[in-house]
């Protein structure tokens, strides 16, 4: 139980965290399980749990990270304290596949019995097998987005006329 | 006096589109609805454009840093 404890949660609290890493593309099943039982090991040790573990597929990345352009996508939603963070966060570092990870805090002061869930076995399999994600949405935003975005760029223009019109009257 | 003040001209008053619909979560995972806060560039859009209220540009802004980590939005788009 030589944990570092926050003194600002409450007692018995836990906090909730979400994490995204990003594996090399040519990223491996089985690499993946290999990654998911350190993962688990982890948690088990620093009194964690994971609530839930998500592929999101290989997707094509916004920009090249470590010259991969594509990258497979896992999320995990966990509890935990800040030493478990910690530790994950260097063994992300640690293993080579994976190219990124952000660990997000969702929520403080948690109750771990209102969060019930648990990783199953299923969601760790599902995790596990690699699907090719095609961002169907991509194209569309650009005929969709863009003409309200610069009728709204004149809209502004005109707003700073008029401001601008002000200033000139008071003096 | 008031006559000679020069003619204002005024658009619709822009409402938050956050505000006005509150089913709309601001959420880094969903790169789509950020999207169309910043410009093709991937420049955000100050909110004074946007309309967007002051809380909810602050969690726009948050919201598309954190999406530019994990690479669902680019920083800056070159062509």
């Amino acid at each position: 139980m030589a944990l570092t404890r926050s003194y600002r949660d409450q007692l018995n609290s836990e906090r909730e965290y979400e994490m995204i890493t990003i594996l090399a593309p040519e990223t491996t099943s089985d690499d993946i399980k290999v990654i998911q039982r350190r993962v688990l090991e982890l948690m088990e040790r620093k009194e964690g749990r994971l609530l839930t573990l998500e592929n999101w597929g290989r997707r094509r990345l916004a920009y090249t990270v470590r010259k991969h352009r594509k990258g497979i996508y896992l999320y995990w939603r966990f509890l935990g304290h800040s030493e478990l963070v910690a530790e994950l966060e260097r063994l992300m570092r640690m293993i080579e596949k994976v190219i990124r990870y952000m660990t997000i805090l969702v929520d403080a002061n948690v109750d771990p019995a209102a969060r019930p869930e648990a990783v199953t076995e299923e969601q760790l399999n599902e995790a596990a097998t690699i699907v090719a994600y095609d961002s169907v949405a991509e194209p569309e935003y650009e005929e969709s987005a863009r003409p309200e975005a610069e009728e709204a760029e004149e809209m502004g223009e005109e707003a700073e006329d008029a401001e601008a019109s002000d200033d000139e009257d008071k003096e | 006096m008031m006559n000679d003040k020069k003619p204002r001209r005024f658009g619709r008053r822009k409402v938050c589109m956050f505000c006005a619909d509150s089913t709309v979560k601001i959420d880094y995972k969903n790169p789509q609805l950020l999207r169309s806060f910043v410009t093709e560039r991937g420049k955000m859009i100050p909110s004074r454009i946007t309309g967007t209220c002051a809380q909810h540009q602050r969690a726009l802004a948050l919201a598309i840093r954190r999406s530019r980590m994990v690479a669902l939005m680019p920083f800056a788009v070159n062509e």
